[in-house]
């Protein structure tokens, strides 16, 4: 019976929040293949631990488990940048007109956004693309108020050029 | 327009322009199960070594030398001043002390850092 209940919550949290998830985990990385395979994996550590963290905010947790994996790759990328890494950790300051050109001008901000560091990326998003407050950000992520205002601060300095650049041929960097 | 405004806008349509793949309620739940079903499995596994490590440690530390030495009650009387008593050595005493409720949050908190997959606090 008890597995049934926490199967019930599991389910009306996952109806509620999964788009959201993995929107955010996909805007996050550029690649809605690997957005969905982190939002999953998000979940499926929600589902295991939600005794746990039913009690306070999944959705919090299950960001921060999306932030956490994009963060882990990224260090992977780092440390050892020819070994396989997922291909949205690898491309690291990519430029999707490669591969997309016909969305060029509308992806411009998401090549941008990768030459952010992943955590800079995720205050970026929860602030301007989920519309959060700083406070918000700043619960989410479990970092000091003062510590996301600095990171929007430097994350929209680094940007601007970026997002102010004209949408010429090959015109990134 | 200020750059807030332009990042706002332009997330929202590169947004629009990465279709949702859509994450399976199904398969999400089979493998959440899976999780939960090796975690447990882990952290049964973890507490037993813990156990059996404290175990170890107090046992070493009753066979190490000088542990079952019985003290002197009846010793000679002798002009020579007593030696002092030697003090037990920090390390020999650290060992039973140091076991499962020092090392017990340790484990909890890699574990659950383990779990969440926070490199940062695994390997800190």
């Amino acid at each position: 019976m008890r597995s049934h209940s926490v199967d019930d919550e599991f389910e009306a949290f996952f109806n509620a929040h999964a788009g959201g998830l993995e929107r955010f985990a996909t805007m996050l990385v550029g690649d809605p293949v690997q957005g969905a395979e982190l939002a999953q994996e998000a979940l499926v550590r929600v589902y295991a631990r939600w005794g746990r963290v039913s009690n306070g905010t999944p959705t919090a947790y299950a960001r921060t488990v999306v932030l956490n994996l994009v963060r882990s790759a990224h260090r992977a990328r780092r440390v050892r940048r020819a070994a396989a890494v997922p291909d949205w950790a690898a491309r690291g300051d990519a430029d999707l007109r490669d591969s997309e050109g016909q969305v060029a001008d509308q992806m411009r901000v998401v090549p941008a956004l990768q030459q952010l560091s992943p955590v800079r990326r995720a205050t970026v998003l929860l602030r301007f693309y989920e519309d959060r407050s700083i406070q918000e950000v700043a619960r989410l992520l479990g970092r000091p108020e003062g510590t996301v205002q600095s990171d929007i601060h430097r994350a929209l300095n680094q940007l601007r050029p970026l997002l102010e650049e004209p949408t010429t041929e090959g015109g990134q960097r | 327009m200020s750059t807030e405004e332009r990042l706002r806008q332009e997330l929202h349509r590169a947004s629009a322009t990465l279709p949702p793949m859509g994450v399976d309620f199904e398969a999400t739940v089979r493998r959440g199960r899976s999780a939960r079903h090796r975690s447990r499995v882990g952290t049964l596994a973890a507490a037993i070594v813990v156990l059996a490590g404290a175990g170890v440690a107090t046992v070493l530390a009753r066979s190490l030398p000088g542990a079952d030495v019985p003290p002197v009650l009846d010793a000679p009387p002798s002009s020579t001043p007593a030696q002092p008593e030697p003090t037990p050595s920090p390390s020999a005493s650290a060992v039973p002390g140091a076991g499962v409720e020092q090392v017990e949050p340790v484990l909890r908190t890699w574990l659950e850092a383990i779990q969440d997959g926070d490199e940062e606090r695994v390997g800190g």
